[in-house]
């Protein structure tokens, strides 16, 4: 079990909330019987994590391929220097010291994605919130890149797919507790752990740039990160 | 996502409370600035805030299914292949648990997609219809119980989860499309309709165009009657009201289609939602969301819809005889192949091919695809078609019967020559008439006082005038040299003189006790009635006049349109319309279209086979028109026939391909077993296939309205004899 992908996940999810727990608040529905409403949001996350897996799945056939292709001998070390670049990147990006991709055109109301949220967002029946769920998954978010680089770089499709279930299910709990209590953490408390998680990555990225240039080294420094 | 911090002024998101950054989206929602330190919150802001459209639309829900369907089918594939992706997974753990892991994925796609084509099968079968979704309740439900069965049996090689999950999904994909499909004929109009959450400037009793003070912003849709509300260049009208304030060209073409702008100045008359294209307009509303002429239009459009038409209900008889026809076929290669000696399942598989690719679900949308593509591109023209029905009748009219006045015509008498007796000039009878008639709201009065104002006639004071009802007016005319003149304007049978035999209207205007000239005026036909006319002859109809006028210039104008004499009826009151209408479904054997202006033509526009009405939306609500013209181009008739035409040949042809696929289908089924997925592909195929071809009828559709040919309106059309003034 990769236990900092772990601590990353439950850090960042102080991130999610303010992003995602919207999404979630949205499709909440306090007219509604408990039981429909813990429902509700079990198969919003259930949507979520389901996206996760496969974006994981993506990653994973891309970099199992990738090995099995016997193109560069050495493609595992390759595929850790690639995702170790590319997890720095998301980590600052996470901790705020580099800038959101521009990406707002793909994500605009008018796009597909936001013509479609808005769709599912005025469904009824239970396919709605597994759907918004997956959706919200989609979003654009330096988490759930580092958590995929980290997937790319385990080479297996297997392990990428159990790689972004850990972001799945490390994102739950901060999100059940926003419908719960209605209330979301404080900003500056939120602004503190998103910067840890981010550093944390940015370390990560470095271990997993060091596996595929120093394996040794980087053993001895974290002997989980990204095994495959 | 937060971006790098900045000083202490720095802005926070609105929506998630993390730093904006400089790199934030600034959107104008609900009147305020509101700043988010990503897109995923500007969306999140407004789910939040529940402005997120008009409530829960039927393809909205089948979306969300779809997502469902097609995360969970993806999911049940990816169980399947990871073996071959990696075959360092391939292992004897993996291969116990797969199965289970396919059951857990495909279990909600089945519940939640699938049971609702069970229930309304069951549902139908009550009312005793039988209907596509028996199949494909029956596919899903079947594959899917057949492998919980075998799964609890221990045989995890016989699972179908698969072929449930991937069923269960492209059908839904394929509702999905038909729904959304659908929805699409009314969409321009929604997103005009829409603008009605758009930000209205409400002003401040007192302020106006020259100081508007700071505008009030609020939704168009909380504005109340009698709001005055600032409207500048490009923005669009936000309700029905009254220009107070401004001149400007205001572009119509939004409701009417009217390509040409129309200037308004204070006064005039606004609908939403028009656009001031050149100068800033204050408006005081008189009607506010769907009480405004566009909301009537979006509820006529919304009935259209829902109406079945004759080929509609030919497809309907059609899937209900097809699909109990299917279901003893794929009974009876179930029941072969047992005989046969074949494994249970590979029999059942083979059935359950036959019903899938069966579901005649493009049979359904074969007709309503076509129907709402025109639909959509006439209302875009500002051609509002109330129903399917009215559509698909079109076509079958053989006669097309104007009413004359203000349909063919301009609708109001306009000086048409200035005949003098003795000495006096055309000019000096001019202003005589026009000063006693300067203060009467008569139609005749009023196109005096503008021929007079036209020729540039000095209008002189008239004292002491009053109307003799039903024949004229009388007063007294202060000449410019200080005498007075005793002047009497009307008809010739209160005067005394010569009448034309009404070809056209002739006041006779008399000074001091003697006959000093007589205007002639006639109401001129319209500059794109001659156009319009041509267009409909090249269609292949015949043209009929019906009018209430005099005898004389009814033939005026039937001479200028070519129409013969039997077609061309003067004098009808309105119940003699009626009987006209009959006389002329009788001699021209087909039915009958009436062309009216929808005010007094209201029982020969009931009567005809089909109404159309012409110009004033205002009464759109109550008018018994199956199709109006919004707007006065009369030119875009001869187009609206042939839309009609070609759609209903489309929705036919549709129909056709659509049987003959699905009957191919089965055969080919029966024949050469497939797997129930492949079956499923290819009936969504057929559906995508017919909407392919509808969505090639929208492109087909002309575009403009026009009519073919060389002659285009240009200029207007005199009728002969006609002459300026002078």
């Amino acid at each position: 079990m990769p236990w900092e992908l772990v601590a990353v996940g439950f850090a960042g999810s102080l991130h999610c909330l303010g992003m995602c727990g919207g999404f979630a608040l949205a499709l909440d529905r306090p007219s509604k019987g408990l039981a429909r409403r813990v429902l509700a949001q079990a198969a919003f996350l259930l949507g979520k994590a389901c996206t996760y897996v496969l974006l994981g799945a993506l990653v994973g056939i891309a970099g199992g391929a990738f090995v099995r292709s016997g193109v560069v001998a050495s493609a595992r070390a390759v595929l850790a220097v690639v995702a170790g670049t590319l997890m720095v990147v998301a980590g600052l990006q996470i901790a705020g010291f580099l800038r959101e991709l521009p990406l707002s055109r793909f994500f605009a109301p008018t796009s597909a994605y936001g013509r479609a949220v808005h769709a599912v967002a005025e469904a009824r029946g239970p396919a709605a919130p597994f759907a918004m769920g997956a959706l919200t998954g989609l979003l654009p978010c330096p988490l759930v890149w580092s958590f995929l680089v980290a997937a790319l770089g385990t080479g297996s499709v297997l392990a990428a797919m159990g790689t972004m279930a850990v972001l799945g299910l490390t994102s739950m709990p901060a999100l059940v507790l926003v419908v719960a209590t209605g209330a979301i953490v404080s900003p500056l408390v939120r602004r503190r752990a998103v910067r840890v998680a981010g550093v944390v990555v940015v370390l990560l990225g470095v271990v997993t740039f060091l596996r595929g240039v120093a394996p040794h080294l980087a053993h001895r420094l974290l002997p989980h990160v990204g095994m495959s | 996502m937060s971006v790098a911090p900045g000083p202490a002024a720095e802005p926070f998101c609105d929506h998630c409370g993390l730093p904006a950054g400089r790199a934030r989206h600034e959107r104008l929602l609900d009147g305020a600035l509101r700043r988010f330190c990503c897109v995923g919150c500007g969306i999140a802001w407004r789910l939040g805030r529940g402005a997120g459209g008009e409530g829960g639309s039927e393809s909205a829900s089948f979306l969300a299914r779809v997502g469902l369907g097609v995360v969970g089918s993806m999911l049940v594939m990816l169980v399947a292949w990871v073996p071959y992706l990696d075959p360092s997974a391939a292992t004897d753990e993996y291969r116990r648990f797969a199965p289970w892991a396919t059951l857990a994925a495909a279990t909600p796609v089945v519940l939640v997609l699938g049971v609702p084509y069970l229930w309304n099968a069951v549902a139908g079968l009550r009312r005793g219809r039988v209907g596509a979704d028996l199949l494909v309740g029956l596919g899903i439900a079947a594959a899917f119980v057949a492998s919980v069965v075998s799964l609890a049996a221990g045989r995890p090689d016989a699972l179908y989860l698969d072929t449930a999950a991937g069923l269960a999904t492209l059908v839904t994909v394929g509702r999905w499309i038909e729904a959304s499909a659908k929805e699409h004929a009314a969409r321009r109009l929604r997103e005009l309709l829409s603008d009605a959450e758009r930000p209205a400037q409400r002003l401040a009793p007192g302020a106006g165009i020259a100081d508007p003070g700071r505008p009030e912003r609020v939704r168009a849709s909380a504005l109340a009657v009698g709001d005055r509300v600032l409207v500048r260049p490009g923005e669009r009208v936000p309700a029905d009201g009254v220009v107070e304030e401004g001149r400007a060209l205001l572009d119509e073409a939004a409701l009417t289609g009217e390509p040409l702008p129309r200037a308004v100045a204070p006064g005039a008359a606004v609908a939403a939602p028009a656009i001031p294209t050149d100068g800033p307009l204050v408006v005081r509303t008189t009607a506010v969301g769907g009480d405004t002429r566009i909301g009537a239009v979006a509820a006529v459009l919304a009935k259209a819809r829902a109406e079945r038409t004759p080929v509609e209900r030919l497809a309907d008889r059609a899937s209900a005889a097809f699909v109990p026809a299917v279901v003893v076929v794929a009974a009876f290669v179930l029941v072969r192949a047992l005989l046969g000696g074949e494994d249970a399942a590979a029999a059942s598989l083979h059935a359950l091919s036959v019903l899938v690719i069966a579901c005649p679900c493009a049979l359904g949308i074969a007709v309503p695809l076509a129907v709402t593509a025109a639909l959509g591109r006439l209302a875009e023209r500002g051609v509002l078609v109330r129903s399917g029905l009215a559509l698909a009748g079109l076509p079958r009219v053989r006669v097309v019967a104007f009413d004359k006045t203000g349909t063919l015509t301009e609708g109001r008498p306009d000086v048409e020559r200035v005949e003098t007796v003795g000495g006096a000039t055309p000019q000096a009878v001019l202003a005589l008439a026009a000063a006693v008639e300067a203060s009467s709201e008569h139609a005749i009065a009023r196109s005096l006082v503008a021929a007079a104002r036209r020729e540039r006639v000095e209008v002189p004071r008239a004292l002491d005038v009053h109307v003799v009802a039903g024949r004229g007016v009388e007063g007294t005319v202060l000449r410019a040299d200080g005498a007075t003149t005793r002047v009497r304007v009307g008809s010739a049978a209160w005067i005394g003189g010569d009448d034309d035999g009404g070809r056209t209207t002739t006041v006779i205007v008399e000074a001091d006790g003697a006959a000093v000239g007589r205007v002639r005026l006639s109401d001129r036909l319209r500059r794109d009635a001659r156009a319009a006319v041509d267009g409909l002859r090249r269609e292949g109809l015949s043209l009929a006049i019906l009018s209430g006028d005099a005898e004389g210039a009814v033939a005026e104008a039937a001479r200028a349109l070519d129409v013969a004499a039997p077609d061309a009826r003067a004098g009808c009151l309105p119940a003699e319309k009626v009987e006209a209408v009959a006389e002329l479904r009788r001699r021209h054997a087909g039915p009958v279209a009436f062309v009216g202006d929808g005010l007094n033509d209201a029982p020969a526009l009931a009567a005809a086979d089909l109404g159309i009405a012409v110009g004033s939306g205002t009464d759109l609500a109550r008018e018994t028109a199956d199709v109006s013209l919004l707007g006065e181009d009369l030119t875009r008739l001869p187009g609206v026939f042939r839309v009609a035409r070609r759609t209903r040949r489309a929705a036919l042809l549709n129909l056709f391909w659509a049987f003959v696929y699905n009957a191919v289908g089965v055969v080919w089924a029966v024949v050469a077993p497939m797997p129930p997925v492949f079956a499923a592909l290819a009936m969504v195929v057929s559906s995508l296939c017919v909407i392919a071809a509808s969505a090639h009828l929208r492109s087909v559709l002309p575009d403009d309205l026009a009519p073919r040919g060389p002659s285009a309106p240009t200029g207007g059309v005199a009728i002969p004899g006609s002459r300026p003034l002078g």
